[in-house]
């Protein structure tokens, strides 16, 4: 879906923000008619501030997960 | 695996006939076990009062002459009603929920939040109640095959 349908507007990413999105991963793959199987959700998304100690994650990140799984900035 | 023009036409095909008018709201949000209150439908930026309260204010507030702040939730809603006495088999009134949330997080961040934010936007938005089920569940989507 391109930026210009449905009455959505493209705009740059936001300086010192970061865009993050949860997703959920299904216990057991759930399948849909005309989908086929769905193996996780996303449960929401929002724009975080950035930490600024470590670029690309959203600021207090190691109060918000459990682990740091990967990042751009090791 | 579906291309993004794929996914693009479900994504519509699943919201035809489906969209209105965005009304002011509360509601909880059982998978993650938060109370959102959404009194603007707009792109937002999430920031943290505490652990368990968080304001939503608007990103491009400052091109406009609309108010910051158009929301908040609040983590841990099931645990936090079930805590301090509420009813959950019934609904729930928010302008008491603040006041309970006032008691429980003592300090000027959240009474500023509170004060400040939440209850000038329940009035302004007539957001009066929000429903927390008592037993999880799971979310309204559509029922897999």
């Amino acid at each position: 879906m391109s930026g210009q349908e449905a009455g959505l507007t493209a705009n740059p990413s936001l300086k010192l923000r970061v865009f993050v999105v949860l997703v959920r991963e299904e216990r057991q793959p759930n399948e849909f008619p005309g989908v086929g199987s769905v193996f996780g959700s996303i449960e929401k998304w929002n724009w975080v501030k950035e930490d600024p100690a470590l670029p690309h994650a959203p600021i207090d990140w190691g109060e918000r997960y459990a682990t740091k799984l990967w990042s751009r900035n090791v | 695996m579906k291309t993004p023009e794929e996914i693009g036409a479900l994504v519509r095909d699943a919201f035809t006939g489906a969209t209105g008018e965005f009304r002011p709201c509360a509601f909880f949000d059982d998978r993650l076990d938060c109370i959102r209150v959404i009194a603007r439908d707009c792109s937002v930026l999430e920031t943290r009062i505490n652990p368990y309260l968080t304001v939503l204010e608007d990103n491009y507030y400052r091109e406009t002459d609309r108010k910051p702040y158009v929301g908040f939730t609040i983590k841990g809603a099931r645990h936090f009603c079930s805590q301090h006495g509420f009813d959950l088999n019934s609904p729930i009134d928010i302008s008491a929920l603040l006041d309970a949330i006032l008691k429980a997080f003592p300090g000027v961040a959240v009474e500023l939040f509170v004060n400040g934010v939440a209850r000038p936007l329940v009035k302004e938005g007539k957001i009066e109640r929000v429903e927390i089920p008592s037993v999880s569940g799971s979310l309204p989507h559509p029922h897999p095959v």
